[in-house]
């Protein structure tokens, strides 16, 4: 569903955080993309649904091209996505927030003044029950834990009812519990809803209990593609080469 | 030049108190920073011989202070029912000078945001007219409007709003230009309208700033309608000049307690608005 084709994205004439990558995501899968930080992860994810303009190459969802400014709210409302840093808006309360996924299918006036319809404000809280969340719906963002703001993202990406979920490093910012149940809610989302996720990671321990595919990325380049979930010391030793960060976590 | 060089490696060798920079440590920034010193404080010294800043005559004219604040005592509190009806006039050419900045700051500070502007070159004019707008004193808008639409206090309105909405729209595309662009990453990326974003993601942001900003302008509003009554545009700045000019100053030590008395009222009801905001 997702296909990638020599992707290059060049910051500042000089900074390569991709170099010709090809990729292609079929519907339904639940892809790890590994790389110590600086490898391109963030940026390859904000390619795909057009938050960063790629300057090489072509990024096609469901044989619709991105770079196509006709395709591009489309494609974003069927393209949920979730943060490190969460980035949910703080003073809003968490059913508000999750709504804000609900935005791209209600018109500018109504959703100005705050207006839902009601099969939406059920979806949200439904959203919420998912991922755990119903007793804090009129909490403020600001008010809950790492791991609890990171479920209502998800709850944000699951109510644009997505085909594809990108999750650019979703954990990095959280403790491990919290880490290992927000992992848990996009596999159970992946399997129950069948939305194909793709989520970038800079651990290695947390590989073998998600992976379904494991996609290496080293200097924007894809060094490793591999099916399954093991790793051996010749993939991790292609995937951060001298760079040893991984065994910090 | 070779001696003072070696010297100075010296001194940043075993100096015991070093300075610490924010970025780097880096001795040169140390000089660097005396050299700005030394430029401030010649741009002070040029200030004061400009404006004949002078302590001795300050201490010389003492003598008048007094006289004129003698003269103001007691507050001629005999006018006080006269002097009601412009003091609550003045209160509302604030209101609604405050409320007509606040409308019009708000299209030009969202075009003045680089961040969300939709064009460069509609940026670029919403920042010249904010600071066309700054750059005209209120009492020449004031002025304009009495010659457009007559005596009164409906040029005040106009005058005060027109010359605020200069500051408020500014800082409204500043605050906007600092905010934390990642909410709104995340609502365009589920393809929400760009009034939407506005909307969810950066009025949410902004608002305890804009509102705290635009209470205070308001306080600053009242203070400038007493001005601006000077050019005939209504309120108790009108009274506050035809006491002078007549040199009764004990009615005009009694304007001033009055707008005194609106200034602490109108920066309480500010400060529980506020507080309530945030």
């Amino acid at each position: 569903m997702i296909t990638i084709k020599e992707l290059s994205k060049t910051f500042n004439r000089s900074v390569h955080a991709l170099n010709g990558v090809n990729l292609e995501i079929e519907q339904g899968e639940f892809t790890i993309i590994l790389g110590p930080s600086g490898a391109g992860k963030s940026t390859l994810l904000r390619c795909i649904n057009g938050l960063e303009r790629p300057t090489g190459g072509e990024v096609f969802f469901n044989g619709l091209s991105v770079l196509d400014a006709k395709n591009l709210r489309f494609i974003r409302q069927k393209t949920g996505m979730i943060f490190q840093q969460f980035n949910l808006v703080k003073r809003l309360n968490v059913l508000q927030n999750v709504l804000c996924g609900r935005l791209a299918y209600n018109g500018v006036l109504t959703t100005c003044l705050k207006l839902f319809p009601r099969e939406d404000v059920d979806l949200a809280l439904h959203c919420l029950e998912r991922v755990g969340l119903s007793d804090k719906i009129y909490n403020r963002a600001d008010q809950l834990s790492g791991g609890q703001m990171q479920r209502v993202g998800i709850a944000r990406a699951l109510a644009q009812r997505p085909d594809i979920i990108l999750a650019d490093e979703p954990v990095a910012s959280l403790d491990p519990r919290s880490a290992d149940q927000i992992l848990d809610v996009l596999l159970e989302i992946n399997r129950a809803d069948n939305i194909t996720i793709l989520v970038s990671l800079h651990f290695v321990h947390l590989i073998k209990r998600y992976a379904k595919r494991i996609v290496g990325l080293h200097e924007g380049k894809i060094v490793l593609d591999k099916i399954g979930n093991d790793l051996d010391d010749g993939d991790i030793n292609i995937i951060y080469g001298d760079k040893k960060e991984y065994e910090i976590y | 030049m070779k001696y003072i060089r070696n010297k100075l490696k010296w001194l940043q060798k075993t100096a015991r108190i070093v300075p610490v920079v924010q970025n780097k440590y880096d001795p040169k920034s140390f000089f660097k920073n005396i050299g700005w010193a030394v430029f401030l404080l010649t741009i002070l010294w040029w200030s004061a011989v400009g404006t004949n800043l002078s302590i001795r005559t300050l201490r010389g004219g003492m003598y008048g202070v007094l006289d004129i604040v003698s003269r103001m005592l007691p507050p001629d509190m005999a006018s006080l029912p006269r002097l009601i009806g412009p003091t609550l006039e003045t209160i509302q050419i604030s209101i609604w000078g405050t409320i007509l900045a606040i409308l019009l700051s708000i299209p030009l500070g969202l075009l003045a945001a680089r961040n969300i502007s939709p064009h460069p070159v509609l940026y670029q004019t919403s920042r010249l007219i904010l600071n066309t707008l700054r750059a005209v004193p209120d009492v020449i808008f004031a002025l304009i409007f009495v010659a457009a639409v007559g005596l009164g206090p409906f040029p005040g309105v106009l005058g005060i709003g027109i010359s605020s909405a200069g500051m408020l729209g500014k800082f409204l595309g500043d605050a906007i230009e600092n905010i934390d662009s990642g909410p709104m990453d995340a609502l365009k990326a589920t393809g929400a309208k760009k009034m939407q974003v506005i909307t969810y993601a950066v009025a949410p942001q902004i608002l305890p700033e804009f509102v705290s900003l635009s209470l205070f302008r308001w306080e600053m509003n009242f203070r400038a309608s007493t001005i601006i009554g000077i050019v005939g545009a209504g309120g108790i700045g009108f009274e506050l000049m035809t006491s002078m000019r007549l040199f009764k100053y004990k009615e005009m030590a009694l304007i001033l307690v009055l707008i005194l008395v609106i200034v602490t009222i109108v920066d309480t009801i500010s400060s529980i608005i506020r507080k309530r905001i945030i």
